[in-house]
């Protein structure tokens, strides 16, 4: 439970006593207020019931006056006691309205008041009639002490009852303020009780802890860095005592690394001198490099010139070079054009061979019907010789005529079979060069692809060479302005011995300032050096 | 290289210079050539009579009929005629091929090898070729030849009777079968009136 939710419990605890007691209290007294004022109403009721008992007697002895004087001046207090009684029995009746033992009492007192009353008032009205002995008379009857003795005893009765009533209050009033009474003692008991657990609490669960706090704090001052809290609670001084662990262990790490810092630095001091002075050595060094470049920025000069000059005779010669290779672009786009010629002709001498072709396939038709006729002379011939046959002997010689025209058509024949296979050679041969003659067509082709593809070589090579002579007549313009920079370079030259000069005087300086930054680390860890980790 | 292209340019402008002469000469028959001929002919009418008849050749007629060489004496042939359109009878025995019109006398035309029983490779005679015209006893009658060859001499003296049953004699020499007109007139006559 944290700190804050028991303080709060405690108080409240205290805080329900205290309103327990107050509400006894507060009962006590409206109960003491109630029955005093109760007291004050049953002293009222009884103070008019004295009144009424009062006023009828007062009216009884003016009427016996009256009876025994006659005079009309004995006749007042019979006057004002009839006049009153009916208030007083009026104000009873009001004042005991919430009792109905009473109201029955009042109802049974109200006729005998009226009969006593006008029983009084018969006397009186016989004796101012001069009826003295009647008057009398209604006096002897005893009704009137009867009557009177009744409502003596009616009063007294109602009398009583207010006093038992005011009697049972005053025992509860009684009764209530010494409950309240003891409510009171307890209740202040209880509280102080509580509080004084509640101080006990407090001291016990924050003080305690808060003192350990204390003596943890006190130790990181005087620089112990060892010490934890070893405090194991939930509440709030339990996470207060975690943040000052962490502390503790923060302030620990910051120390050991400003420690490690501390030796660093110092390590880092001595580098730093070395390299300081490494550095003066490095300037002396330099100066002597920066004499020594001098007299290499004179050389460089002098060849710079000589590179001028190796410049101009290649752009002469380039110059050249790029005229014949005009002259070769000249020769490619003659060879392109011939070329193109080559593949006409030898498309056309294409063409006359396929005419060639179709004038032999004619020479074939011809033959066909050669071939005809010689069959036909052959029939022709052995019809011929077998009418010299029939005609026997004078047929002889015809038949010798026949007999050679057969071998005639027969030769004919065979001379036609002859021409045939030559023809048939001769279409080979024909489909031979109309081969040839396409393979010489696509050669004259490529060959034209390969000087158009000459013709781009050439072209490149005059532009590489005319970007050459451009750049070396930019070597040549350029080697002018190289003559000026090494001058200028000398320039610098001279202004970095000056400034390697500076950098001995800075390097003493800084040298100081190591010396400084040496005593500033021996300062730093001996501070570092307080704390125990 | 340009030197040999144009050599070898000029050698075929020879040639083709050499042909073309070539190709001109043609056509006309030398002088020797005709010389020649003429001798020849010469020779062969001057030939004298006694030693024709002593040599008692016989000129016949070479051709070819379901694969088999036949020779018909020349006597006996009245024409060939090339390719005439054979008209076929309905109804006819397969020794007659047809009917043909030579100068507008109607010819009947011989199946000859089924005429001699023969067993040919094909059945049906072949509708188109040269048909032998033969005159015999004052009858012409077609016979359906394949090809005819040629004309040829042949020695009666060296005939033999041919064996089998075919109506012929057989030359030696080429082995061909020369058909006797009679027997072969008989044997249809036979064939038909069966």
């Amino acid at each position: 439970m944290k700190i804050g939710t028991r303080i709060l419990a405690g108080y409240g605890a205290a805080l329900i006593v205290f309103a327990i007691v107050s509400v006894v209290s507060y009962r006590a007294t409206s109960e003491l207020v109630q029955s005093t004022s109760a007291a004050a109403h049953t002293y009222q009721v009884r103070q008019n019931l004295s009144n009424i008992l009062t006023s009828l007697t007062d009216a009884e002895t003016g009427q016996r006056g009256y009876l025994l004087t006659g005079r009309e001046d004995y006749l007042d207090p019979y006057n004002s006691g009839t006049r009153t009684v009916d208030q007083y029995v009026q104000e009873v009746r009001m004042l005991t309205s919430d009792n109905p033992r009473q109201q029955t009492r009042i109802g049974a007192l109200q006729p005998l008041i009226a009969e006593k009353l006008s029983l009084l008032a018969q006397a009186i009205q016989l004796r101012r009639q001069q009826k003295d002995k009647a008057a009398l008379d209604v006096v002897m009857t005893d009704r009137g002490r009867q009557t009177m003795m009744d409502i003596r005893r009616i009063v007294t009765d109602m009398d009583n009852e207010e006093n038992s009533i005011l009697a049972a209050r005053t025992q509860r009033a009684n009764q209530t303020a010494s409950f309240a009474s003891q409510t009171i003692v307890a209740g202040a008991l209880a509280s102080v009780v509580l509080i004084a657990l509640i101080a006990l609490l407090i001291q016990r669960s924050i003080v305690g802890p808060l003192v350990s706090f204390m003596e943890l704090a006190r130790r990181v001052g005087e620089g112990d860095l060892t010490q934890q809290t070893k405090i194991n609670r939930t509440d709030e001084l339990g996470e207060l005592g975690g943040h000052l662990d962490q502390m503790v262990t923060g302030l620990k790490e910051v120390a050991k690394q400003s420690s490690l810092v501390a030796e660093n630095l110092s390590a880092a001091t001595v580098e730093i001198l070395a390299s300081t002075q490494q550095q003066a050595a490095g300037t002396a060094e330099q100066a002597a490099a920066v004499q020594q470049a001098n007299a290499t920025m004179a050389e460089l000069s002098q060849s710079g010139a000589q590179v001028a000059e190796r410049a101009k005779q290649v752009v002469t010669a380039a110059e050249a070079v790029s005229s014949s290779s005009a002259s070769g672009l000249q020769a490619v786009r003659d060879t392109n054009r011939t070329m193109e010629g080559i593949r006409e002709q030898a498309e056309a001498v294409a063409e006359n061979v396929i005419r060639l072709s179709e004038k032999t396939q004619a020479v074939g038709d011809i033959i066909s019907s050669v071939n005809d006729i010689a069959e036909q002379s052959h029939l022709l011939a052995l019809n011929a010789s077998i009418q010299a046959a029939a005609a026997g002997e004078h047929g002889r010689s015809f038949s010798v005529v026949a007999n050679e025209m057969k071998n005639l058509a027969a030769q004919s024949k065979q001379a036609t079979v002859q021409v045939r296979s030559i023809l048939g050679e001769i279409q080979k041969g024909i489909n031979t060069s109309v081969m040839l003659t396409e393979e010489a067509v696509k050669r004259a082709d490529s060959g034209r692809q390969q000087s158009q593809v000459a013709d781009r070589t050439i072209r490149q090579l005059a532009d590489n060479l005319e970007e050459s002579i451009r750049a070396f007549q930019q070597i040549v313009a350029g080697s002018g302005q190289q003559q000026i920079g090494f001058e200028q370079v000398t320039q610098a030259f001279r202004n970095i011995g000056i400034a390697s000069q500076e950098t001995a005087n800075s390097t003493k300086q800084s040298e100081k300032a190591v010396a400084n930054l040496s005593a500033l680390a021996q300062q730093l860890r001996g501070l570092v050096g307080r704390y125990r980790v | 290289m340009s030197d040999r292209d144009l050599r070898d340019w000029d050698a075929v402008r020879r040639r083709l210079e050499d042909a073309e002469k070539a190709l001109s000469n043609t056509g006309t028959p030398t002088r020797e050539e005709m010389d020649r001929v003429f001798r020849k002919r010469a020779e062969e009418l001057a030939r004298p009579l006694s030693l024709l008849a002593e040599s008692r050749n016989e000129s016949i007629l070479v051709f070819r009929a379901g694969g088999v060489r036949f020779g018909m004496p020349l006597t006996h042939i009245a024409e060939v005629v090339s390719n005439p359109k054979i008209a076929k009878v309905p109804g006819a025995p397969s020794e007659i091929a047809g009917l043909i019109q030579v100068r507008g006398d109607v010819r009947p035309v011989w199946n000859l090898p089924a005429l001699l029983g023969l067993n040919t490779q094909d059945a049906a005679p072949s509708q188109t070729g040269q048909i032998l015209l033969l005159r015999h006893a004052a009858q012409e009658i077609g016979i359906l030849a394949d090809s005819i060859e040629n004309t040829a001499q042949y020695d009666s003296e060296k005939i033999r009777q041919s064996p089998g049953n075919l109506p012929g004699t057989l030359i030696t020499d080429d082995f061909v079968t020369v058909l006797d007109v009679k027997t072969l007139f008989a044997r249809f006559q036979g064939s038909t009136t069966i």
